[in-house]
């Protein structure tokens, strides 16, 4: 990467590390205590959808994973959240473990689960491997429905306590932005070096091409089961804190349509990289917001067309953006995003 | 004597004069100052979601009643209602981070209107902490244990069992009836699917032949549909909505399946009806909970109509939709009344308006349906039954009371 001029890397630790310079040590504090201290003065609402995108966020960063950086489709990715939710749901209510136990767990189960799912990833792959996956959004919700509903509650909506750490009670949407957002932090730092590591250097050659990984001596099933392991266990640790924070759970808050949203936040946000993760969520969150927002004022207006209107603008602009950002913008916000700094880095220099 | 007598009794007429004004006008703007400007009241929906189709003509209902209730009715004791109305797009976490935004509102909805069970499921023990009652669908995990939630019709259960009553006072043939449930894959359509149903229908005796379900997104029920013929079904009962009777509705025509379909309340507060293919719906019988819709001469009937065509609204969006709206405003209304009138606008909070609404009894918000609610039960308990003849349901019943089949640990 590009350093400001006069700057120079002349230890090895200095050339790999995530935080470069003094003035990147600066701005990491002060937004990690601005993220602390802002909530203060935030309504509940704007909590409530902060929260959400954070959750959301650690979903797509574990899809990132095995789409961005292994190169396999996943669609079951909402159906994976679905396992980390119930397994926390079940833990907390029947077993009455810890909520710092029960996300862990939560994670872990939804990433056995994603093992068995990723299993035809060695023979088939492309679109195929997408209907493989896409079972999962089918066979899971089934499962639950229908396996143990005396236990899951079939399709019914179960009550889920909220988190209790230390005795202190996670209720309001302010405190539950003090549990989320650590799990979020955490999450970023260890994608973020995974992709450094051997595994994740393996992820990427097997993306890029996975015969010639394989004659490099990278056990292409053995990376590729875990990458599933590790994108499905976001997906569970999301599910649980999902529902912890709605405090409750029901089969139908995990969707299709979730999973197909959150291969577009990565499609916009760029695939293949942990900042484009993050800002493809916000940014495909935002955009429903304000969808939502439109929707009822272009009613208002034009009262002759309201429900049409309101019906069908999210799903218009939604696949409007996909079209725009796979034509102008492939490589997604992220890509745009380093352009800016590049920019800002060397300027006034123009190399 | 006599002198200071008079001066005394003027004295105390006048002492006593400026006490009574005085607290007349102490009332008068201790009145003046805790009566609000506005009433505060909400609806969370997906109106751009799955559920779009059925709840964008609700959502124009409320719109055109809140304006008649302000316009016609001076509002509530002379207060102008307000409606806020939030979508989710079908996402349970818009429905809470809406909800959020609501509480926070000044002064906070006094009443939510939550048409997705779902997203009711969801909000309850929210906005039963929060205090705020919310009229929602009657999935029995929706409103019990108790909170603030109120069924907006009978619990399905319930409407399963008032069916079994009729069915029964109806049922000419030697041998018993048999019903098969068709409903959705969802926690609407398995309602039914409890003990306290099955036991209830031994009791009536009624045969259950089968307990099928189908995706809400599926459009093709025949082969649930074989294997009820092959059980020998006389009724087949759909607890679905939106698209979900047309498709049980479809497969029935296209097998040629001699068979009586019947649906439960929940597609008819939609426009399910209004909306289906010319003649597919025709002959369905209904457990209804909506007497006027019917009757294009009641007089509310007119009045939805009037407001309807002053807005120039499609006529596509013509349905019990646009009914529901009324009757949720109605409801509202009444509750924030009688709440005011016993506890004063000081008091008026979303506690006070609940225990109104326990108030209930054969209450008729727009003299189309009846709800008796009590501080024990939380949905109400009246229904008929009716056919469908066009976009309409006639009545083939009075109104009828449902069973009370709430699991017993909700009793």
């Amino acid at each position: 990467m590009d350093r400001p001029c006069g700057v120079f890397d002349e230890t090895y630790t200095q050339d790999v590390a995530v935080v470069r310079t003094g003035a990147h040590w600066g701005i990491v504090v002060a937004a990690l205590i601005l993220l602390f201290l802002l909530p203060q003065f935030f309504p509940g609402s704007l909590l409530a959808n902060i929260n959400a995108v954070f959750i959301t966020i650690i979903s797509v960063l574990g899809l990132q994973i095995i789409v961005g950086y292994t190169g396999q489709i996943s669609l079951g990715q909402a159906a994976f959240m679905s396992v980390g939710a119930y397994t926390s749901f079940m833990l907390s209510v029947y077993w009455h473990l810890p909520f710092l136990i029960a996300l862990p767990l939560s994670g872990v189960s939804a990433g056995l689960v994603g093992i068995v799912f990723g299993l035809p990833s060695l023979r088939i792959k492309g679109f195929y491997l997408a209907m493989a996956t896409l079972a999962a959004q089918f066979i899971i919700p089934w499962l639950i429905v229908n396996l143990y509903p005396e236990v899951t509650g079939g399709t019914r909506t179960m009550v889920v306590p909220p988190p209790t750490i230390a005795g202190i009670k996670f209720t309001n949407q302010l405190s539950m932005f003090y549990v989320i957002t650590p799990v979020l932090i955490l999450s970023l730092y260890l994608v973020k070096n995974l992709i450094r590591t051997r595994v994740g250097r393996a992820f990427i050659a097997i993306r890029d091409n996975d015969l010639a990984a394989e004659v490099m001596g990278v056990g292409v099933f053995k990376y590729k089961l875990m990458a599933f392991f590790i994108s499905s266990f976001y997906a569970g640790i999301a599910g649980s804190l999902w529902a912890h924070w709605m405090r409750c759970v029901a089969v139908d808050h995990f969707s299709l349509l979730d999973s197909i949203w959150f291969l577009g936040m990565i499609v916009v946000g760029g695939l293949g990289s942990v900042s484009g993760a993050v800002m493809g969520t916000i940014f495909i969150r935002v955009l429903d917001i304000l969808v939502k927002e439109i929707g009822p004022w272009l009613g208002e207006i034009f009262p002759s067309i309201a429900g049409a209107a309101t019906a069908s603008l999210g799903p218009t602009i939604f696949g409007l953006v996909m079209m725009l950002f796979l034509v102008l913008e492939p490589r997604g916000l992220a890509h745009r995003w380093e352009r800016v700094k590049a920019f800002y880095r060397l300027w006034p220099f123009p190399y | 004597m006599e002198q200071t007598r008079k001066v005394w009794t003027v004295l105390t007429a006048v002492l006593v004069a400026t006490i009574c004004v005085l607290a007349f006008a102490a009332t008068q703007t201790r009145a003046d100052v805790k009566k609000p400007s506005v009433v505060n009241v909400a609806f969370i929906s997906d109106m751009s979601g799955p559920y779009a189709a059925m709840t964008k003509s609700w959502a124009m209902g409320m719109k055109d009643a809140i304006e008649y209730v302000n316009d016609e009715l001076n509002g509530v004791h002379g207060v102008p209602m307000k409606l806020i109305i939030r979508d989710t797009g079908g996402k349970v976490d818009a429905a809470v981070s809406n909800y959020m935004k609501l509480r926070e509102m000044k002064p906070r909805p006094l009443f939510a209107g939550v048409v997705v069970s779902s997203e009711a499921e969801a909000l309850k023990e929210r906005a039963a902490e929060d205090q705020i009652p919310i009229l929602c669908p009657a999935a029995t995990s929706a409103i019990y244990p108790m909170a603030y939630n109120f069924a907006y019709f009978p619990l399905y259960v319930d409407q399963a069992g008032a069916f079994m009553d009729w069915l029964m006072d109806n049922w000419k043939k030697p041998r018993p009836p048999k019903i098969a449930f068709l409903c959705w894959d969802s926690t609407y359509g398995r309602a039914v699917f409890i003990d306290e149903v099955r036991n209830y229908a031994k009791k009536k005796g009624v045969e259950i032949v089968a307990e099928e379900v189908f995706g809400m997104r599926d459009v093709d029920v025949t082969t649930q549909l074989t294997r009820i013929k092959a059980k020998g079904a006389d009724w087949v009962y759909s607890n679905s909505t939106a698209s979900g009777p047309w498709t049980v509705a479809k497969g029935i025509k296209e097998m040629g399946y001699k068979v009586n379909m019947v649906t439960g309340c929940g597609s008819q507060a939609t426009n399910t009806l209004a909306a289906a293919p010319p003649g597919l719906m025709d002959g369905c019988y209904v457990v209804h909970f909506l007497r006027s819709f019917s009757d294009v001469n009641n007089p509310m009937m007119k009045k939805v109509r009037k407001y309807f065509e002053k807005k120039k609204r499609s006529e596509k969006d013509w349905g019990l939709g646009m009914l529901g709206g009324f009757w949720f405003v109605d409801t509202y209304r009444e509750a924030i009344s009688r709440a005011i009138r016993k506890v004063g606008w000081e008091g008026l909070n979303g506690k006070a308006v609940k225990e109104a609404m326990e108030t209930y009894k054969d209450f008729m918000p727009i003299d189309a349906t009846v709800y008796t609610y009590t501080s024990t039960k939380h949905s109400p308990e009246k229904i008929y039954m009716g056919r469908v003849k066009g976009k309409y349901v006639m009545p083939v019943s009075d109104w009828m009371v449902c069973p009370d089949l709430r699991p017993a640990k909700f009793k």
